[in-house]
């Protein structure tokens, strides 16, 4: 006996079956029109045509596309161009060697700290003296802007006294004032000098009689 | 004559230089089946045939590649199918044109009625845009059992892939559609009695 859940009653059972057959058959129909599909009356001719062209015209497709890069590269650099090229090129390289030496020249790297030699940067500064600088009796080294903006950097180190020299010798007044004061040393200085050698008749004078 | 004689014939030939009259039998031979296959997947004649054209141009440019090929249709059918996916994948942004007024003019004229056959094209345009949502793998199987020039052993050469896995998805593509088929029509169904009842 059958599992009455599983029977179908055989109405439904003969739809189900001819709405499927129906499905099938309208799939079938579709698959078929699509199959059925007719092509250009002169599809064919219109092939020949095409190959012939590609025929012709064979470096389309025959000649890979290193030989099309070289092609192009041939088009756009004529011999001329390509001379000029070069001789720029060694031009720029023998140019950057003989400035290599000036770049990195002792007098550029100790001239000022790094953090100051920027372009651009505003006007001169006295960069914080050293510890050792100032224990040597140094100036600290001064930051100036060079020709065209470019910072530019000098150290004037040497002693005190040296400092002082060179700036009494580029100031007038200063060295007018210490020629006075040289000379009013000297004269208060004259007659108080002591007499350092005396003179023989001075030394008879001066003999008790014996 | 058969695939894999006429490759033999083909290979006879010197394959570096295909000549203009082997090239020509391929022509006439495949060219239907060809805008066939392009024609199942772009649905527009002028792109089935642009795909055609370009398969062909392809045979030219490796014809070096025919000694290696065993069965000349297949890898048409091949080449064919690969460059037809290429074109609707470009196609998609742009208008989708599989109407039943261009399908009806790519049928061949049958003994109905223009209004029979303006009804039949489109119910089979109606059952493509539903073949369209089916999953690509199941629809290119489905695409490709249409052509009764084809094989499941050939479909699986076109497709890579093995025999058993075509005729499964065949299984699922059928069983699918006809559930959409069945359900197209329930629907169908229902509207119109609802228009009945209004």
């Amino acid at each position: 006996m059958l599992d009455p859940r599983n029977e179908l009653p055989q109405q439904e059972a003969v739809e189900t079956s001819s709405a499927t057959s129906a499905a099938d058959l309208q799939l079938d129909a579709a698959l078929a029109a699509l199959n059925a599909v007719r092509p250009p009356a002169r599809l064919e001719q219109r092939i020949h045509a095409r190959l012939s062209q590609e025929r012709l015209a064979p470096s389309k497709f025959a000649a890979p596309a290193v030989s099309n890069l070289r092609e192009a590269i041939g088009k756009a650099w004529s011999l001329p161009r390509l001379a000029f090229a070069a001789s720029a090129f060694v031009a720029g390289v023998a140019t950057t060697v003989l400035l290599m030496p000036l770049l990195h020249s002792p007098a550029r790297n100790t001239a000022a700290p790094a953090g100051l030699a920027i372009q651009g940067v505003a006007p001169a500064t006295p960069s914080a003296p050293q510890p050792a600088a100032v224990m040597a009796g140094t100036q600290p080294s001064y930051t100036v802007p060079g020709p065209g903006g470019r910072i530019s950097a000098m150290s004037k180190t040497g002693t005190v006294a040296e400092t002082r020299a060179r700036k009494q010798n580029s100031d007038p007044q200063l060295a007018a004032n210490k020629q006075q004061r040289k000379n009013a040393e000297a004269k208060l200085a004259k007659p108080n000098r002591p007499a350092t050698q005396t003179s023989p008749s001075d030394a008879a004078q001066s003999q008790p009689a014996q | 004559m058969t695939g894999r004689e006429e490759t033999a014939r083909l290979s006879a030939r010197d394959a570096e230089h295909l000549d203009a009259a082997a090239l020509a039998a391929l022509v006439d031979a495949h060219a239907g089946t060809l805008y066939r296959v392009a024609y199942s997947v772009v649905r527009h004649a002028e792109d089935a045939e642009d795909v055609v054209q370009e398969t062909y141009v392809r045979v030219l440019k490796h014809a070096g590649k025919l000694q290696e090929i065993r069965d000349a249709r297949v890898w048409l059918i091949r080449i064919a199918w690969n460059l037809s996916l290429d074109r609707k994948r470009r196609r998609k942004t742009g208008p989708v044109d599989d109407d039943a007024t261009l399908l009806l003019q790519q049928l061949p004229a049958q003994d109905l009625s223009a209004e029979k056959a303006l009804a039949a094209s489109q119910g089979h345009a109606r059952l493509l845009r539903m073949m369209d949502s089916l999953p690509a793998k199941e629809r290119q199987v489905l695409l490709l059992s249409a052509m009764q020039e084809l094989s499941t052993v050939e479909i699986a050469e076109v497709l890579k892939t093995t025999e058993s896995t075509v005729r499964s998805r065949l299984f699922r593509a059928r069983q699918r559609m006809r559930e959409k088929v069945e359900a197209d029509a329930a629907m169908s169904s229902v509207g119109k009695g609802a228009g009945r009842h209004a």
